[in-house]
């Protein structure tokens, strides 16, 4: 069994593993916080993937190979990202679509996942329509993002329309389907999980909240631990 | 020979009596019936790709997945994405879309009355189409 140490539930907590084309996400079995986004380490065995359609909310098959001793993983939990943590992962992803209205939280995101290397490029934006306009452009020359991360609540139009509109532009241009990572800081109502679910290949992100100096620093520890190199 | 194409979106029944009358009224045009906004943003993204806008796209909200202001809003990045210039856009419905309007450019608004019957609706919105496709032919 993967265990993590889980900042929002405050104890060592089992994880479940995403597993997608170029990384993994680690998320918290219990509450649901994403834990790590493990990238460039394939799992041995795995259930769910994100090739298939299948729930965002099933469990998965862990990897007999990737159990993490509960002291190791408590070291890699702390706010000091280990150095290895630094090194370049050896699958990046190329594109990153990131749509957040925070200013603050999409510029310390990008420059993590660009600090970690887990993308070569990361396109951030506040407003939705300029995600649509970026997502059409990659995806007429017959391309996609590898990952978009997408805030539920969005100016203009909310993130499930985002999500929605990202869809149905490739199923215009018959591309592939883009892994979507929501980021919400409300609970998910049974409705919203069913809409999500219909959308194939998608993972939400509890994104804390409360006041705004812990907030900042949970949401760095949050990226620290999304964007962490596997350690399995 | 079609003089071009007109999306129109809506969930209910208006396209039905709209998409005959219009013909008879302003013949030429192909009219393609949408039944959502996520549908609208999908076959606008391939005649985006193939390079044929559409004369008029016609929004009559609610739409499912994608409504109509996000759907002016998808419509408008889609245009920017392939360097086209701002296609029209009517919304017919309550006047909330009004401030958005202004910003999207080239959109027009005619108001929903509650107390209308669908074919008194259907009139109604097929004369205004018909003006509207007229001054874009002159224009």
């Amino acid at each position: 069994m993967l265990t993590r140490f889980c900042p929002n539930c405050e104890r060592e907590m089992e994880v479940k593993r995403f597993d997608g084309e170029d990384y993994s996400l680690l998320v918290c079995a219990s509450c649901g916080m994403g834990l790590g986004l493990a990238v460039g380490e394939r799992p041995a065995v795995s259930a769910v993937t994100f090739k298939s359609s299948k729930s965002v909310f099933e469990a998965p098959a862990v990897s007999p190979s990737s159990v993490a001793t509960p002291q190791k993983t408590r070291e890699n939990s702390r706010s000091d990202p280990p150095a290895s943590s630094l090194e370049p992962a050896s699958k990046m992803m190329r594109c990153v679509l990131l749509v957040d209205p925070d200013d603050a939280f999409r510029a310390m995101a990008k420059m993590r996942i660009l600090d970690r290397h887990c993308a070569k490029e990361v396109f951030e934006m506040a407003n939705p329509g300029r995600a649509v306009e970026q997502m059409m452009s990659i995806a007429i020359e017959g391309s996609r993002p590898d990952l978009v991360i997408c805030d539920l609540n969005l100016d203009e139009m909310s993130g499930l329309e985002l999500a929605h509109a990202i869809r149905a532009i490739e199923k215009g241009l018959d591309c592939s389907t883009t892994p979507l990572l929501f980021l919400t800081s409300a609970p998910l109502t049974d409705a919203l999980k069913a809409e999500m679910k219909s959308l194939g290949r998608v993972r939400y992100v509890r994104k804390p909240d409360g006041d705004p100096q812990r907030v900042s620093e949970k949401l760095i520890s949050l990226f620290d631990r999304l964007l962490e190199p596997s350690k399995a | 020979m079609s003089l071009g194409r007109i999306l129109f979106t809506e969930e209910g029944a208006l396209a039905d009596r709209v998409g005959p009358r219009l013909e008879q009224l302003n013949p030429g045009y192909e009219f393609l019936a949408v039944k959502d906004g996520a549908r609208l943003v999908s076959v606008f993204a391939r005649l985006a790709k193939t390079r044929r806008p559409p004369v008029l796209t016609v929004l009559v909200p609610p739409l499912k997945r994608i409504d109509a202001p996000a759907c002016m809003i998808c419509i408008r990045s889609i245009e920017r994405a392939v360097g086209w210039k701002p296609s029209p856009i009517l919304y017919f419905g309550d006047a909330q879309a009004a401030s958005l309007m202004k910003s999207v450019g080239f959109a027009a608004h005619l108001p929903r009355n509650p107390a209308e019957t669908i074919d008194a609706e259907a009139e109604r919105l097929s004369q205004n189409l018909s003006a509207w496709l007229t001054k874009l032919r002159n224009a």
